[in-house]
């Protein structure tokens, strides 16, 4: 029994780990025939086309970057006081705005997209940096107030009020008390909404209509014309980006609290 | 009371929400201080255009073509009228919903200068408005080196252009084998031969499936290639029961190549990049592209083996132009009419034709260049083993109508993927 | 009273955000599929939009295989997700690094995955090649990628959703009362009886919210079933997007007319999200 749950574990690691695998090889296979396990031969293909045209790839990567950043913070200040409220209030009709909070996960958001799209070109929100922000926003606010509500939960208001009562500003309090004891939780909630922001494709397309040109905008034709070389050369920067953003949150989170790991999703 | 705390937020929100909704309606940009170009002084154009930004939307799907424009067309625009080249990669659908949706808002001023378009697109966009014009009779290069006589610049599958695009390249249908696999005499040069070689190896060949755009080419080409091209001529669209039995012999060749198809014709790759994949593992031993020179980059490129080469039918294969097109509200229609008349230069269709950079074959007509510029052509590598653009001009067929592509594209999804053996 | 205006204003902003973007998505989307959109000249309000779309086989096929998607692709990785939990929280009692790993695919962004499921399970892909290493020529994998059954998509999705699934799982196993089970093994009840008897209907809320959280996800999202599905029939959300991107005005209203059902669709996940809810925490207390 123990043998094969370790077992079926391996197993499901291995089909985890095996598509990492292709990736890496195509990332660097020339001739590939059928139905040889390894290239015949090696191609730095994708790695010189990337760099022919970094200038316009790194450019779409400082765009993403800044847009899910920006998005990332909005998030936060916007979910932590609705998170608050959940948390330590109770009131009637709770139940109800929780459901509100969530129903984004539940809806199609591409959907909404296409609605308010016409309303956004009135406004002159499409075709914009805050119209894809705002968009953005909506699709990972849920995220936000979900993992901050759960995280405040945990942390409990007691710290806060025993801080007050002992004489510490509104300020103090929660720059020395509540901050460090909330700091997973933020960055779990900054993990996942950077992610879910970053990876965006069809809302970025939709509302920023082709001219905010972020990552995902700019890999998406590689995939959809299977070009495999390059696909997964971007693939790979795409990843790294992202297990940059947490490395760079993580060491942050430490060195503002002075914990160790995190790496709360 | 506590009810009320949500009751009244939401209240509160939803007031605030159709306040700003309804308060910003209507909120909308002109181009009224944009000088109008019809009519003008080319110098003049050249003039008000110089300094200013042209985006050009077009497909984004081919790293060549991407980088052609990124890597040669932009910095040599920049250095002669000193004009910005910003490309952006999109599917043409959507380009043309985008434009609907800023005519709809009623926005006078886009964000797009340039598209890369043709047949039926360019039909729906002419339909809708969509495009200024006419400007193309306006543009230098078309004066100089366009053949007004060829049919291709007067119609686009069989649409009337007048003015609202300008020829940017040709392209055409050609096979793509490898040397190694396959003998000289085996070459499939018309559907019989076709026939012969996938008997000759089964499970080796097979083609995209319709819709996409390579693979419904295909299969108008065999139909055309068994049946007669002058077949599909005079056909109503309509009348599905005509145009099945003008093309029968062809639907019928096509189910008997199925069973000797790759996995037996059960299933097929759904795009022509899944066919160019299986062809590069040496899956199969025959592929198909649109652009004829596109084989021979892919070889420079190692993605192809270096001995893979081209054919066409002896019948002929078909072809069909790709046009430019400046949108009805373009901010920069003075760019964009002196960038299109760049991509019409010598230089560029030359640069343009090197397989290299992308193997497109030029819209210009080779007997209205000098013998300088002509020479510039026979220089353009176009890789050791591709076939020349005379021979394919020679062999060339058009496209029928573009309202028969979808309903050829139905009955061969009854007749052979459904009813075939 | 003061609570009340404190309660008010930090719920303020988000709602605000929230509710304007639905209100206004979801109003124009109704409005356009009656047939009103009076900037590209359709001012008459008509139902037959909805008549045609729901005369139209596609449609149906549609509907049909988006549903079959999901509810497939949910199905097994909350079913893979909890043998994993499970398996997670018998092997590793305290932090294990080796679980960190399973988080992976979390991070991975759809699209990405898909790319990943095509050079591994797709044609000419990783395990073709290892079959055909193994047992030689004649053993190859089905056709997995734009296949007409959506087995690409539903792959897709349970590589992505089971790891996430399982962890959801794996920390509710963790939070349980230890002594639960120390009890029925004492009884004399098999781990597994132990685990599918004791645990999982403790489990119940929490297997029925993630299941309904990854349906709702896999049936409306786009970008899977657009780069790894059939060309026909498409996924519902990629043909909303299809009428969306039709030049035909009229095709507007047809795109509108699937937004609006696939909203009025997502009424189910609320309410069955609700549902579970109050199951947890009336068991909870």
């Amino acid at each position: 029994m123990k043998f094969w749950s370790k077992a079926f574990l391996v197993l499901a690691l291995a089909l985890l780990a095996l598509p990492f695998a292709g990736l890496l090889l195509w990332s660097l296979a020339g001739e590939w025939p059928w139905p040889q396990l390894v290239p015949a031969t090696v191609s730095f293909r994708g790695w010189t086309a990337f760099a022919a045209m970094a200038e316009k790839f790194l450019e779409a990567i400082v765009t993403s970057g800044l847009l899910s950043s920006a998005v990332t913070l909005l998030c936060l200040l916007v979910s932590l006081p609705a998170a608050r409220a959940l948390a330590y209030y109770q009131f009637a009709g709770k139940r109800l705005i929780e459901i509100f909070f969530i129903s984004p996960l539940l809806a199609p958001v591409m959907s909404i997209a296409m609605g308010v799209h016409m309303q956004f070109i009135r406004l002159g929100l499409a075709d914009t940096l805050p119209g894809v922000m705002l968009i953005h926003l909506f699709s990972c606010l849920p995220y936000g107030i979900l993992i901050l509500r759960d995280a405040l939960l945990a942390v409990g208001s007691q710290w806060e009020d025993q801080a007050k009562v002992l004489g510490a500003s509104r300020w103090q309090a929660a720059r020395y008390i509540v901050l460090p004891l909330l700091a997973p939780g933020l960055v779990a909630a900054s993990v996942m909404v950077f992610i879910v922001s970053f990876s965006e494709y069809i809302l970025t397309f939709i509302i920023g209509g082709g001219k905010i040109v972020t990552f995902s905008l700019l890999i998406f034709p590689y995939l959809q014309g299977g070009d495999r070389n390059i696909s997964s050369v971007l693939s790979i920067i795409f990843l790294l980006v992202i297990l940059l953003w947490i490395l760079v949150l993580e060491l942050l989170a430490r060195r503002y609290t002075g914990q160790g790991r995190f790496f709360h999703l | 009371m506590k009810v009320r705390i949500v009751k009244g937020l939401f209240a509160l929100a939803l007031i605030a929400s159709l306040i700003f909704s309804g308060g910003c309606g209507g909120k909308q940009e002109s181009t009224q201080g944009q000088p109008p170009v019809t009519g003008k002084d080319w110098a003049a154009i050249v003039a008000q255009a110089k300094g200013s930004t042209v985006y050009f939307y077009g497909w984004g799907g081919d790293q060549r073509i991407n980088r052609w424009l990124d890597e040669t067309v932009a910095p040599g625009l920049r250095e002669k009228y000193g004009i910005k080249l910003v490309r952006v990669g999109m599917n043409i659908n959507e380009i043309l919903t985008k434009l609907i949706s800023e005519k709809q808002a009623g926005r006078e001023s886009g964000s797009i200068d340039i598209v890369w378009i043709n047949g039926e697109n360019f039909y729906t966009a002419k339909k809708n408005d969509l495009l200024h014009g006419p400007f193309a009779q306006d543009l230098q290069a078309v004066k100089q080196y366009i053949d007004g006589r060829d049919p291709e610049s007067q119609l686009d599958f069989g649409q009337p252009i007048e003015g609202y695009e300008a020829p940017f390249g040709k392209a055409q249908l050609v096979m793509i084998y490898d040397s190694a696999k396959i003998k000289e005499d085996e070459l499939p040069r018309s559907a019989q031969a076709l026939m012969a070689l996938a008997q000759k190896y089964p499970g080796k060949i097979t083609y995209p499936a319709p819709p996409d755009f390579t693979g419904s080419a295909f299969v108008r080409n065999v139909i055309c290639d068994v049946v007669g091209r002058d077949k599909l001529d005079n056909l109503n669209p309509r009348d599905k029961a005509a145009v099945e039995a003008a093309i029968r012999p062809g639907v019928e060749f096509l189910a008997g190549l199925k069973p000797y198809l790759w996995r037996k014709g059960e299933t097929y790759p759904a795009t022509l990049a899944q066919l160019h994949n299986m062809f590069a593992d040496g899956e199969i031993i025959l592929a198909m592209d649109y652009a004829p020179y596109s084989a021979m980059g892919k070889v420079r490129d190692g993605q192809f083996p270096s001995t893979v080469k081209t054919l066409v039918f002896d019948k002929g294969t078909l072809g069909n132009t790709h046009y430019l097109a400046v949108p009805f509200n373009s901010p920069n229609k003075a760019g964009a009419m002196v960038a299109i008349n760049f991509l019409l230069s010598p230089e560029m269709q030359a640069s343009k034709y090197a397989a290299e950079n992308w193997g497109d074959l030029p819209a210009i007509d080779m007997h209205k260049l000098s013998a300088e510029e002509q020479s510039l052509f026979g220089k353009a590598n176009r890789g050791d083993a591709a076939i020349s653009g005379e021979y394919l001009q020679g062999h060339r067929i058009s496209e029928p109508y573009a309202a028969l592509v979808p309903v050829i594209d139905e009955i061969w999804l009854q007749r052979v993927v459904r009813e075939g053996k | 009273m003061r609570k009340s205006i404190t309660i008010c204003l930090l719920l303020l902003p988000a709602t605000l955000i929230q509710l304007w973007i639905m209100f206004t998505g979801i109003f124009s989307s109704i409005e356009q599929s009656l047939g009103y959109i009076p900037t590209a000249g359709l001012t008459e309000i008509s139902r037959d939009y909805y008549r045609e779309l729901l005369a139209d086989p596609t449609f149906w096929r549609s509907l049909l295989f988006s549903l079959y998607t999901a509810l497939f692709s949910s199905g097994l990785s909350v079913g893979l997700g909890l043998g994993l939990a499970g398996l997670m929280a018998a092997n590793f009692p305290a932090r294990f690094s080796a679980q960190q790993w399973f988080k992976l695919p979390i991070i991975v962004p759809h699209l990405v995955a898909v790319f990943l499921i095509m050079v591994t399970l797709g044609n000419a892909g990783l395990v073709d090649r290892l079959l055909h290493f193994a047992w030689g020529p004649g053993v190859r994998l089905p056709n997995l990628t734009m296949d007409p059954w959506g087995l690409g998509i539903i792959l897709t999705y349970i590589w992505k959703s089971a790891p996430y699934a399982a962890f959801i799982l794996y920390t509710f196993l963790r939070n349980t009362d230890p002594r639960l089970i120390a009890t029925a093994r004492n009884l004399g009840a098999s781990p597994w009886r132990a685990f599918w008897h004791v645990l999982v209907p403790l489990l119940k809320p929490a297997l029925g919210g993630c299941f309904i959280l990854i349906f709702a996800y896999n049936f409306t999202a786009f970008e899977v079933p657009f780069l790894i599905g059939p060309t026909y029939p498409k996924a519902l959300p990629v043909l909303a997007y299809t009428y969306f991107l039709n030049p035909d005005s009229e095709a507007r209203a047809y795109a509108m007319a699937i937004n609006s059902l696939l909203l009025l669709f997502s009424l189910f996940p609320i309410w069955f999200f609700q549902r579970c809810w109050q199951n947890e925490s009336k068991e909870g207390s």
